[in-house]
């Protein structure tokens, strides 16, 4: 039987079909990518090839915890106890509810401590300015008595982000691109050193303090709004501190360390929110809990409102984990 | 609603469709104006008020002047609605440049004027669909075009999804007809115009809007990180630095503004709606006044009609016609935006019109100068003023005063220090070879005419694989946290 489409079904077709396909070859490149050369699967990988003498201590969290100095925390540590090995393996943009994602690889290598530090802005909602060219601002959308329609696809888009696919890849493909294409090609140094004690995350050598002035101009011209903090990234926390215990591996949390022009930002709703959420899963799972948020809001040690600088003169903020790690680890 | 959004893409499927099911004319149209609002509202929310008040305004006003029985009351009727525009359009895009100023100056002269800021958030669109509606009630008032026959055929025109955040700037007289535009066709019969979706416009619109989104969201999106690390600071950059920054913040403005239109033309013709184009490669043009005529041509054509040929254009003396020029481009640059740096970029623009105009009058002979006819002449012609143009693109692109004037200054007075621009090279190597990929695909668009239509022409497997390999592109060179399209901010 002769079926005859009209033109416009058959191009409806086609543009279908090339969604399909280019979706497809989409997907089965970065699967490759994730399964053979995403950093924290291939770190995973190394590792569990490897023969582990030294009892191992990870610490956890985003780029303002991959500004530790990881090299000067293990001096630090092997100078009192020679039998641990310190792992940073913070990750850019890193939250709890991508962090969940990684735990079963966390727990499969049997770490003795793990550390993680947390700070506001790993709690925070997904920002949905880039959905909104004018950028309400929370106060906006609270002052508008009309509903927002993008909460209807908000709802619908959340249930999709709690996998490795949407949280490694969809988050910036053009990053993975770049870097599947360095991997491919061999160029060098443009991707973390899996052998590293800091494999998931670039380290500029120039990561060089920024004056407060310009800090502060900077922050003026391009103010940040926060999003508030979002209930799943409590829970998604809550939950890797409950099955890391389950677990059996000791955990510490500690608060990063904000510039005062970003702590200026958040609401005193949120602060209490923040405080609370670390101070009930302290008591809940008796972990200990350290603050380092207010200590160096005032000090010269920054590269920009968020980030303690990559830096010799900063190191106090690495000597300052050191001391939470000797403390756990004297326990 | 953003286009280069999955939103809109299942906005736009949904529209299709229903346009598609419902064959009832009327019903297509006040779809149509329900869609269109649905889109504003998806992202402006409460401000969807100030776009109904405008149309109700415009609507009402149209007919007053139609009606008026002399010229009086037609000019009465027709400053009253300008006033109502303009007057919207000042109060919620400048009043708090205004207070800035005042508060300056008050200070400065010890006056002790502290006015607060009204902090008023800027409504979506507002100079698009205020130009659009202006249109409207200055060509009834010139006699040009009746009022539309119904609200919902004027609420679609100020409203009309594809063009409403950033244009182009439409024409009362040339969107109203299409809605009521009688056919011959033997699908339709001859009767009024409803909205049919042809394979040809669908193909067509489809290969326009998949351009506009690769220029959008692969070329404009992954140039756009570069020229802001430059541009952020560019204090202590050296001149080939700022060059680069300038150059790549032109070909980003251009990738995202056009790419925008393209989606919108194409989003409108799948539609079965002809809206103007607004670029025609404009970094070929061969002079300040060549440029306007490919840049934004859709607002460099309303300001001519609206402004610069009211105040007289070029029929009264040189000496006004440069004046007239300098105004047009001075109130052009603040139509941008409430900040100093545009009316700089107007102010520039507004000098090159005026000089290039001022050298024509002065020696008519160049222009049909043997050199400037040959092909050398042509590069030379196009060299100085994208030169010109591209220094213009610093002000609009900094904000800061000082950075301005610093980036101005690296760019003019080329410093020679290139010790670092390895660096720089092996750190930006992505948008760079972007840079150099734009630069030869606009040699072979330049060369070859009409590309989009040869592409939509493309036998159904070769357009499969255009568009395949359009997406992959998208796909893979996504940026997870894109640029907003520049010109929703005004």
């Amino acid at each position: 039987m002769n079926v005859t489409l009209s033109p416009n079904i058959k191009i409806s077709l086609i543009i279908l079909g090339a969604f399909v396909f280019a979706l497809i070859v989409f997907y089965s490149v970065m699967e490759w990518y994730l399964i053979n050369y995403e950093p924290f699967n291939r770190w995973v990988k190394t590792k569990l090839n490897s023969e582990q003498q030294q009892k191992q201590i990870f610490i956890l969290g985003s780029s303002q915890v991959g500004t530790l100095n990881t090299t000067f925390i293990n001096q630090r540590i092997s100078s009192y106890n020679n039998n641990f090995v310190v792992y940073n393996l913070a990750i850019s943009a890193d939250k709890p509810s991508t962090r969940l994602n990684d735990l079963n690889k966390i727990i499969s290598l049997k770490p003795n401590l793990v550390i993680y530090g947390v700070g506001y802005r790993d709690f925070e909602k997904i920002s949905q300015e880039n959905t909104s060219p004018i950028g309400f601002s929370t106060d906006e959308k609270s002052k508008s008595i009309f509903p927002d329609p993008r909460n209807l696809f908000g709802a619908q888009t959340s249930f999709f982000t709690d996998n490795e696919f949407v949280s490694k890849i969809l988050n910036d493909p053009q990053l993975v691109t770049l870097t599947l294409y360095l991997y491919v090609t061999g160029a060098q140094g443009h991707y973390p050193d899996v052998n590293s004690n800091t494999p998931l995350i670039i380290h500029n050598q120039a990561d060089n303090i920024t004056s407060n002035e310009i800090i502060k101009k900077e922050f003026t011209q391009t103010p940040r709004i926060f999003n508030g903090i979002d209930p799943k990234e409590i829970s998604a926390f809550d939950k890797i501190i409950d099955t890391l215990k389950r677990n059996n591996i000791q955990v510490a949390v500690f608060a990063n360390p904000y510039n005062k022009l970003w702590v200026d930002k958040i609401s005193n709703s949120d602060r209490q929110l923040f405080n609370s959420t670390l101070e009930d899963a302290h008591y809940k799972y008796g972990m200990d809990l350290y603050s380092l948020q207010d200590k160096y809001n005032e000090l010269n040690i920054w590269t920009d409102a968020m980030h303690v600088a990559y830096n010799q003169n900063s190191i106090i903020y690495s000597e300052d984990v050191s001391k939470i790690i000797l403390n756990e680890i004297g326990r | 609603m953003l286009f280069n959004t999955i939103d809109f893409i299942i906005f736009f499927i949904v529209v299709l469709t229903t346009i598609a099911i419902i064959k009832e004319r009327k019903f297509q149209h006040l779809f149509l104006l329900f869609a269109s609002y649905f889109f504003f509202y998806y992202s402006s929310n409460y401000l969807i008020t100030l776009l109904i008040f405008t149309t109700i305004w415009d609507f009402y006003f149209g007919k007053a002047i139609w009606k008026a029985d002399n010229i009086k009351r037609k000019k009465a009727m027709l400053i009253t609605s300008l006033a109502g525009n303009l007057g919207l359009l000042g109060f919620f895009k400048y009043s708090d440049f205004a207070i800035t100023q005042i508060n300056f100056l008050g200070q400065h002269f010890d006056l002790g004027t502290n006015i607060p800021f009204l902090n008023l958030a800027l409504p979506i669109g507002i100079s698009f669909y205020t130009f659009h509606s202006i249109t409207y009630t200055v060509s009834i008032y010139r006699g040009q075009i009746q009022p539309a026959k119904t609200f919902v055929e004027y609420a679609i025109f100020v409203a009309f999804f594809p063009q409403l955040v950033a244009g182009p700037i439409l024409r009362a007289k040339d969107f109203l007809p299409q809605l009521r535009e009688k056919l011959d066709n033997p699908q339709v019969g001859a009767r009024l115009r409803q909205i049919l979706l042809f394979d040809s416009n669908l193909k067509l619109g489809v290969t326009m809007m998949a351009m506009g989104f690769l220029k959008k969201m692969f070329f404009a999106d992954n140039i756009a990180p570069m020229v802001n690390e430059i541009f952020g600071h560019p204090v202590g950059l050296n001149s080939l630095t700022i060059i680069i920054g300038a150059i790549g913040f032109g070909f980003q403005i251009y990738c995202d503004f056009s790419g925008y239109t393209d989606i919108a033309i194409g989003a409108a013709l799948i539609l079965g709606f002809k809206i103007p184009i607004n670029f025609n490669k404009p970094y070929f043009a061969t002079s300040p006044s060549d440029f306007w005529r490919r840049w934004h041509i859709s607002l460099s054509s309303w300001l001519r009609d609206y402004l610069y040929v009211p105040l007289g254009g070029n029929r009264k003396s040189h000496l006004r016609t440069y004046f007239n020029l300098f105004a047009v481009m001075f109130l052009g640059g603040l139509w941008h935006g409430a900040s100093w740096n545009f009316v700089i970029w107007g102010v520039l623009h507004g000098s090159y019109l005026a000089i290039h105009k001022a050298i024509v009058n002065k020696f008519p002979i160049l222009e049909n100068n043997k050199f400037f006819k040959s092909n050398i002449g042509k590069i030379f012609s196009i060299l100085i003023t994208q030169y010109l143009i591209f220094l213009a693109w610093i002000a609009f692109r900094v904000h800061d005063f000082n950075d301005m004037i610093y980036s101005m200054t690296k760019y003019v007075f080329f410093d020679f220090q290139i010790q670092n621009i390895g660096y720089f090279i092996k750190y930006h190597n992505f948008p760079l070879a972007l840079m150099v990929l734009f630069i030869i695909l606009s040699f072979i668009t330049y060369k070859k005419m009409n590309m989009v239509e040869r592409l939509s022409n493309l036998k159904h497997v070769y357009w499969f694989g255009f568009l395949a390999a359009i997406i992959l592109l998208i796909l893979f060179f996504y940026r997870g946290n894109p640029e907003d399209f520049i010109y929703f901010k005004f």
